[in-house]
């Protein structure tokens, strides 16, 4: 559609902001040094994986690397201690809007991390403990995401300009779309995001902003998910 | 005038020629147009997967290379460094979970794994031809249509 020659692109690209609203927090040391180790206990299990690449056995490969697993398990787990410490003293502590949506996003990068972990996603079996309790970490990861949206809704709401506003919420909102997309944001329907998008962008092009590439919900796609719109259709 | 006949006659019956010629070339055409229609709508329809997420493949994973993700390195850098070893489940696991990448350079990284995944032998391994979807703020964004194509019994 792009390289139409006949087609001319009036519209405006979405103008990015709204990640540029998070004000990162200094991390506590003692998380430093727990990352620190988990990419240490990584290196290593990555060295010994290697050093096993001639091993055809499955049994005799698992037992050639049960050691730096399970260093790098126990490092994962103490970093996710952390992490969580860090996340609920947050309530307790006077922070800005800015440093919580900060905190928010740093969390759950760990909390897709740790989904990515239970789903094998890294090629084997690596902390059995996620495994079990996946589905308790995608509950985990929807609440998250609940709370930045939440959180982004009112920093949005804080913009001085009309026309900011929207052009955040859509972006927002896109964002969301492609997390629920993914998969990372469970039990989130699509086409509840997509007509909240649909306003959204109409909010904007009210604002003098119309998108050049409008996206919409496609109940009739296959599968049904987030489109690009056809400007001549509407 | 009356040597001007043959010539006439000749030309009609080229001219008819053309004609007869045209009307099976148009025949075979629209037969074809009809078995390409028939042959579509009988194709294997794909088992849809609830979300991208369970469209990995787990044993298709580099062990190693995904690994380098917890030792601190970039994940872009890592899925490219994938995809150029060939390593595409591993790439597409990459950008799966990578929940910063957004925009042009999610699109970057889909375009360059849907080539990569048109040129494998033997089909696909869960992920299939991209499809455009706009999630980003500054354009179009490619998300990996969730087909899962039922023969593939390989992995």
């Amino acid at each position: 559609m792009l390289r139409n020659p006949f087609f001319a692109n009036t519209g405006a690209a979405l103008p990015t902001g709204l990640f540029m609203l998070s004000d990162p927090v200094e991390t506590a040391p003692e998380l430093d040094v727990a990352t620190a180790r988990r990419q240490l206990a990584a290196q290593a299990l990555v060295a010994r994986i290697t050093a096993l690449a001639y091993v055809q056995n499955e049994a005799d490969f698992q037992a050639g690397i049960a050691a730096e697993q399970q260093e790098l398990i126990q490092t994962l787990l103490a970093e996710d201690q952390l992490r969580r410490l860090a996340l609920e003293n947050t309530a307790n502590t006077d922070i800005s809007l800015n440093q919580q949506f900060a905190i928010l996003q740093e969390y759950r990068n760990w909390s897709a991390l740790k989904v990515r972990i239970s789903s094998l996603g890294f090629g084997f079996s690596l902390v059995p403990e996620w495994e079990a309790n996946r589905d308790a970490l995608l509950q985990e990861l929807a609440t998250i995401t609940r709370n930045l949206d939440t959180i982004s809704e009112e920093l949005i709401n804080r913009q001085e300009t009309d026309a900011d506003k929207a052009a955040m919420r859509v972006e927002k909102l896109m964002w969301l779309a492609l997390q629920s997309e993914l998969g990372l944001y469970p039990n989130q329907p699509l086409d509840e995001l997509g007509n909240q998008l649909r306003f959204a962008q109409d909010a904007l092009a009210e604002q003098g902003v119309p998108l050049a590439l409008r996206v919409l919900f496609d109940s009739t796609a296959t599968p049904p998910g987030i489109r690009l719109q056809d400007n001549n259709v509407r | 005038m009356a040597s001007s006949r043959p010539v006439v006659r000749q030309r009609r019956k080229r001219l008819e020629l053309l004609l007869l010629l045209s009307f099976f070339l148009c025949l075979l055409i629209g037969i074809g147009a009809f078995g390409a229609l028939w042959w579509l709508r009988n194709a294997d329809t794909p088992v849809l997967l609830p979300s991208l997420r369970q469209s990995l493949q787990p044993v298709q994973i580099s062990r190693p290379l995904a690994l380098h993700q917890l030792s601190g390195d970039p994940a872009e850098a890592l899925a490219y460094q994938a995809i150029a070893a060939g390593e595409l489940d591993t790439a597409y696991a990459i950008v799966l979970y990578d929940t910063a990448l957004t925009g042009g350079r999610r699109a970057a990284l889909y375009q360059k794994l849907a080539v990569g995944l048109r040129r494998r032998p033997n089909g696909t391994a869960g992920v299939s031809q991209p499809r455009y979807a706009g999630d980003c703020p500054s354009g179009p964004h490619l998300a990996d249509q969730r087909a899962h194509p039922a023969a593939d019994t390989e992995h």
